[in-house]
């Protein structure tokens, strides 16, 4: 069954429809809450929060691009989140600590074919970029999440977080901008597939 | 070393990058490049922290997030739609009930307020039945067993007259026939609205002192059949008003805050 047709059952109510949009989505869903978050359980929270308000406003989406229907609904659950946060900052939470636990799990070293070393290099760069992306308003955190990491395009992007496209491009820009100036101490630790990143990346 | 370049140009760098731009931004930001070693480092910083993030996995979600009947149900189903049904019904149950309170403590107060000296006199004759306001139909089965205070009145008219379970009672003086059977604060309602039964009332012979205020007194029902005192009945009924009154209010407001 088409995702067209999973949403249009899920919308007579069809719970098992909806349920299969959840399994193909919920990896983009957790990751794009992680990125936002920076944390597993708050990630997890967001994520199931956002199935949950999707299902109930299934019937306000029209048409159009589901996944940057879906990542704007998690978006806005984290806006909301690290909002309430900022509000009660009884709960600042030290990314690193969790980052580790996090970052070392089996999950994210997913790839079989990394050494050791390779693996302990690239869970450390990982925790430098969660760290740098943490460090971002939360406004520039989600387009970087959008366009760089979920594959976005600059129009989904701007259906993503209800911004206009120049919004979008220049949150961008300057997201990039002091990732940039965030990660400059870690090139290092770069894989040389990357430190050698050359024209055809783009 | 980034001080020179402007916000804009990070911007234009950016889209870049994404094949973004127009042709002639792009003509015009290539000729910059040339010219610029650090426009130059700029994009190349800005390539790789690209293509950093873009390097990194996608997660794997730790569960599944798929719901249940019951997270659907409760957020958004068929819960709700009971919930918001139950809701007026509740809403309405708690209007009335206070309503309700309302007439029958002005009715009783009423009663009490324009009764007090026959209610104890006639308290001191008969006791118990006359006293009855709300259970008062004592009051005319006991005043048809004393003639000895004085028939005045004969039973059967009245009798026939009032919906057959009223009894007119027989009694000794004015005083006493305005006391005497007193109904409960609902029939003292129902002769308000039923003229013929106030007009059946006026045809007992005894004459009423006071026709207009106290024809509806002179009803009563099933004469000895009530066993309770008339204010314990109003004060009960007053009571089951306000609990479902309460109870109904309560149960709205939970109702209306589980259904959001």
């Amino acid at each position: 069954m088409d995702e067209t047709a999973l949403i249009q059952a899920a919308l007579q109510g069809d719970l098992d429809a909806f349920n299969r949009l959840v399994l193909a989505y919920q990896d983009m869903v957790y990751t794009q809450a992680y990125r936002m978050m920076g944390e597993q359980e708050a990630a997890e929270d967001a994520s199931q929060d956002a199935f949950i308000s999707a299902y109930r406003k299934l019937d306000s989406y029209r048409g159009g691009s589901f996944k940057a229907w879906l990542l704007r609904i998690v978006t806005n659950v984290c806006y909301d989140e690290l909002r309430r946060r900022k509000r009660r900052p009884t709960t600042p939470l030290e990314p690193l600590d969790n980052d580790n636990e996090e970052i070392e799990s089996p999950r994210w070293l997913s790839d079989p074919g990394e050494s050791p070393e390779e693996s302990a290099e690239r869970s450390e760069l990982a925790r430098a970029l969660q760290r740098c992306l943490d460090g971002l308003p939360p406004e520039f955190r989600a387009v970087v999440a959008l366009v760089d990491v979920q594959g976005l395009d600059y129009t989904e992007a701007a259906l993503a977080v209800g911004a206009p496209l120049g919004t979008v491009k220049s949150r961008l820009a300057r997201a990039r901008t002091r990732m940039r100036d965030c990660l400059k101490g870690v090139w290092e630790l770069l894989p040389d597939s990357l430190r050698l990143v050359g024209e055809s990346d783009t | 070393m980034t001080t020179r370049i402007t916000p804009p140009q990070w911007e234009a760098l950016s889209s870049y990058l994404d094949n973004q731009l127009t042709p002639k931004e792009r003509a015009r930001l290539e000729t910059h490049l040339k010219q610029d070693a650090e426009l130059r480092q700029a994009l190349e910083d800005l390539r790789r922290t690209r293509a950093l993030l873009r390097s990194q996995p996608r997660l794997r979600a730790p569960r599944n997030f798929t719901l249940t009947p019951a997270m659907a149900g409760v957020r958004s189903g068929a819960r709700r739609s009971s919930s918001v049904g139950a809701y007026p019904i509740l809403r309405l149950a708690s209007v009335l009930a206070t309503i309700f309170f309302v007439l029958v403590t002005v009715g009783d107060f009423a009663v009490r307020t324009f009764a007090p000296p026959p209610l104890t006199m006639t308290a001191s004759e008969q006791t118990a039945p006359i006293f009855g306001m709300g259970g008062g139909g004592g009051g005319g089965g006991d005043g048809a067993l004393q003639p000895e205070m004085g028939l005045l009145a004969p039973t059967e008219a009245p009798l026939e007259a009032i919906t057959g379970q009223a009894v007119a009672s027989p009694i000794p003086d004015q005083k006493s026939l305005v006391v005497t059977p007193i109904g409960t604060p609902e029939a003292a309602l129902e002769a308000l609205v039923t003229p013929e039964a106030v007009a059946q009332a006026k045809e007992v012979p005894i004459q009423p002192a006071d026709n207009g205020n106290r024809q509806l007194e002179n009803e009563t029902q099933q004469p000895a059949a009530q066993p309770w005192p008339a204010h314990t009945v109003i004060l009960v009924l007053q009571i089951l008003l306000i609990i479902l009154a309460v109870g109904a209010g309560l149960a709205a407001l939970y109702v209306r805050r589980a259904a959001r």
